[in-house]
């Protein structure tokens, strides 16, 4: 976390932008954290960001881990910027790797969440359009899927098997080998 | 972060069948072609439709899952598999990776549906000819990336291949280790040539190629200083395993203008910095 703190402080003359939760909570980030957020991103471009951005879709619970997320990540993109200039320094890549370990350190404490927040999570990242954090939570559920049957998938993420029985019939047709 | 938890939330169960289309994507994007196929791509309708997508079959790799290489996953239920991928890329396609089952129907198969491909990878498919190996690439005319690796490779299949494909960028012919340190080891001439033949056929027909791939084929450098000259855009050359290849300084120099070589792993593998090109005799 001491990392994800200098770099606030190096952005604090940056621009600052509100957000607002479903819930009306609001949230001051730097404009560097915001704009991981394509969403926001185009918000600011088009100069729609005075008074806050109300996310409508997003809880202050989901928003809260989505900034914390993109803190985190704004920093290493920063970060990356810096050291590109001096990618021949062993000392520098040396740091490049200990800061990309530390990421992947977050990255996985970041998702050890219940199956309903990294439900939110993946809306949130998607409504917000934030390519990592999409990327980061769907490979959890891809990772737990993986190897199982329709029907543990199904018992796993409590979904109902709503296919009628003439559009199961066309899928074992078109893939028996799922039924053998 | 010690934010209360929400009035809003009220139900910690959420309806995954309710994933927006691009969520479900992603997800998929994330599982090879048979798990989607045999597990995700069935569970519910929403996520039905999302498997039929045909974005997503745009890359097809049914390489490294178990189905590949134990006895339930036979050599029609892959090839059916393969098909249905197939169907669903709505002749998208764009690469084809696959191991052990391929059969020669399911390369026609291909050929009359995707038009789009450009990379195909086929590796330890015991069950294809030559020729027909040599009829497919053939047939594609986007082909721009081929591996034929644990594959019993003929100089005449490269020359073929690169009599359709002068353009072709990327070529992998590796062999697993096991054919190492060949039968030959006395020093003779006709052999030398034998041994680069698969070299100077690439040389004489694949000047384009930017990527080239021999790990563990028969290559000595006379083979290598042949492919410099007769590929001069060549960006990588990967010659690890090829046991009968001497790194000496003529290789060395000869090699400098390559961005990436990879030297056979006895030796030490090498990254070029400099592109500058040094003259070679």
């Amino acid at each position: 976390m001491a990392s994800a703190g200098s770099g606030d402080e190096k952005a604090a003359a940056a621009a600052m932008i509100t957000l607002i939760s479903s819930d009306n909570e609001k949230f001051e980030v730097t404009e560097a954290t915001a704009t991981l957020s394509q969403t926001i991103r185009h918000m600011i471009e088009d100069g729609c960001t005075d008074g806050g951005v109300p996310l409508p879709n997003v809880t202050s619970k989901i928003l809260a881990r989505v900034i914390e997320y993109c803190k985190k990540h704004a920093t290493a993109a920063a970060g990356e910027e810096g050291s590109s200039s001096s990618f021949s320094d062993a000392a520098f890549l040396e740091v490049d790797r200990a800061f990309l370990e530390e990421l992947e350190e977050f990255d996985d404490a970041f998702l050890e969440v219940d199956r309903a927040t990294l439900f939110d999570l993946i809306l949130a990242a998607n409504y917000l359009d934030i390519k990592g954090l999409l990327n980061l939570t769907c490979q959890k559920v891809a990772d737990s899927v993986k190897g199982k049957t329709p029907e543990q998938i199904r018992e796993m993420y409590n979904i109902v098997n709503d296919l009628t029985p003439e559009e199961e019939a066309e899928i074992r047709r078109e893939t028996q080998w799922a039924f053998e | 972060m010690d934010v209360e938890p929400s009035p809003l939330v009220v139900s910690p169960v959420r309806d995954w069948s309710e994933l927006p289309l691009d969520a479900l994507s992603t997800i998929f994007m994330k599982l090879g072609t048979i798990e989607i196929l045999m597990g995700a791509g069935l569970v519910c309708r929403s996520w039905l439709q999302a498997a039929k997508s045909p974005e997503l079959w745009r890359i097809v790799d049914m390489t490294r899952h178990k189905m590949v290489f134990s006895t339930k996953g036979s050599r029609d239920t892959l090839c059916a598999m393969a098909k249905v991928a197939i169907d669903r890329s709505d002749g998208r396609m764009e690469s084809f990776s696959a191991q052990l089952f391929v059969t020669s129907e399911l390369l026609d198969y291909i050929v009359s549906r995707a038009n789009s491909l450009k990379s195909v990878h086929l590796t330890n498919c015991c069950f294809l000819w030559t020729h027909k190996l040599g009829r497919f690439a053939c047939k594609c005319p986007l082909l721009e990336e081929i591996e034929l690796s644990h594959q019993k490779m003929l100089p005449e299949l490269i020359r073929h291949i690169g009599s359709r494909h002068p353009k072709l960028k990327h070529l992998r012919i590796s062999l697993p280790s096991i054919y190492l340190n060949g039968v030959h080891s006395e020093y003779d001439e006709s052999w030398e040539d034998m041994k680069n033949e698969e070299a100077f056929a690439i040389a004489e027909s694949l000047h384009e190629l930017r990527f080239l791939r021999m790990e563990g084929r028969f290559l000595s450098n006379d083979g290598v200083y042949a492919i410099i000259k007769g590929c001069p855009h060549l960006e990588l050359l990967d010659m690890t395993k090829c046991s009968d290849v001497v790194l000496n300084n003529k290789l060395r120099a000869c090699c400098a203008k390559i961005k990436h070589v990879l030297f056979p792993k006895r030796y030490r593998s090498l990254l070029h910095g400099s592109s500058r090109p040094l003259v070679t005799s």
